[in-house]
């Protein structure tokens, strides 16, 4: 990405007509993006890894923002070296985004700009030899969205997420009898997520 | 053309860029990717992302606070072992330029001292927090001679940051990526 700032900045430095007062959001009411999502999540000492597409659409408010997304695809689940078993996931967002600085230039038609993120959601995965589980979470994170067309973007998005400790005969299944106890180890599950998308703005 | 010609052309020239030029930025937030870190003796390797706000308060000096939320994973039980922690850090830099490209982009590196301080949850009683000081290097990127809106940044950039940490148990290091806006 950095390399993509420096190529930004370099088709700036040729362009003479350097803009001045962009918009602070995208110019249409609504955003729409597709692209890849995946995470990383514990799941009460063992864990699941997703990777998947998905797809989101943004309400724009001025700076602010109500977004959803859905995700799905395939994922993992391993206790270490002891279990690695496959499966399939699927996950929704809701939040909102609050558009919190950008720099543009030639005329908005390129720029890069961040974007803070906060919400709920879940996450559901049916993994081959586990019983299902879903857990719900509350998240965190911010999106780096970079343009060189008025109204097509890319964005990079990272979140963090906490969501209850898995419990239940998922929790045993997953960790092999092997977990550790809720109430002093593991008080919640922590995810890791990112997503990176086309966004048409 | 004659000399006091050619000088007033000239000037006509700059006219518009001198008055283009705007005071380079001097406060930049950024979003940073907290791409590893480890610490030895007591070990555990962390992962993460947060958000840092710097400000250049005198000519060579840049002070900065980070905030980061970082998954930590217990090297001495495998997997199993995994918590979490929230870190806010402080740090003083000397930014030092290394050269600008074509007037746009300034290249910089940041020799930094900062202490930190985390809340770590699930890695049991004998971690519930942790402190730190550190040395780090940043090589940077920035924009400069920009203009924009007073409400939205006017340059952008990016940074590397390398440190070296001494915890209350043992010796440490990490590497964070991250993109700034400045105003």
């Amino acid at each position: 990405m950095a390399l993509a700032i420096a190529a930004t900045a370099s088709s700036a430095a040729a362009d003479s007509e350097i803009a001045i007062g962009p918009p602070s959001a995208p110019s249409h009411p609504h955003t729409f993006e597709l692209g890849l999502d995946a995470a990383q999540a514990d799941a009460r000492g063992a864990y699941v890894a997703m990777f998947g597409v998905g797809v989101g659409a943004a309400l724009e408010l001025g700076r602010w923002a109500l977004f959803g997304e859905i995700a799905g695809g395939g994922a993992i689940g391993g206790n270490g070296d002891q279990v690695t078993v496959g499966g399939v996931y699927g996950a929704t967002r809701l939040g909102a985004r609050f558009h919190a600085t950008q720099v543009s230039m030639a005329g908005h038609t390129a720029g890069i700009a961040l974007d803070l993120d906060a919400g709920i959601g879940g996450d559901a995965e049916l993994l081959e030899h586990i019983p299902s589980f879903a857990r719900p979470y509350a998240f965190v994170g911010w999106r780096t969205r970079i343009w060189t067309q008025r109204h097509r973007a890319m964005a990079f998005a990272l979140r963090a997420a906490i969501s209850p400790a898995l419990d239940g005969p998922a929790a045993v299944a997953l960790c092999r009898g092997a977990c550790s106890p809720i109430s002093e180890a593991t008080p919640a599950d922590f995810t890791i997520g990112l997503t990176f998308t086309r966004v048409w703005q | 053309m004659t000399r006091a010609s050619s000088s007033i052309a000239i000037v006509a020239l700059l006219a518009p860029a001198l008055a283009y030029a705007e005071p380079e930025p001097k406060t930049w937030v950024a979003a940073e990717e907290f791409l590893g870190g480890f610490r030895a003796g007591d070990p555990w390797l962390e992962w993460g992302a947060g958000l840092s706000l710097r400000r250049r308060v005198l000519r060579h000096l840049e002070l900065g606070v980070d905030g980061e939320l970082l998954r930590l994973q217990d090297e001495r039980q495998r997997s199993l072992g995994h918590g979490f922690a929230a870190r806010i850090a402080g740090e003083v830099g000397v930014p030092l330029t290394l050269g600008i490209t074509g007037r746009q982009i300034e290249w910089l590196a940041i020799p930094e001292l900062g202490a930190a301080t985390m809340a770590i949850s699930g890695l049991g009683p004998a971690h519930r927090a942790d402190n730190e000081v550190f040395v780090g290097l940043r090589l940077a990127l920035r924009t400069t001679g920009w203009a924009a809106s007073q409400l939205d940044g006017r340059a952008f950039g990016a940074h590397l940051d390398a440190t070296a940490a001494r915890f209350e148990g043992g010796y440490g290091g990490s590497v964070v990526i991250g993109y700034d806006w400045g105003w």
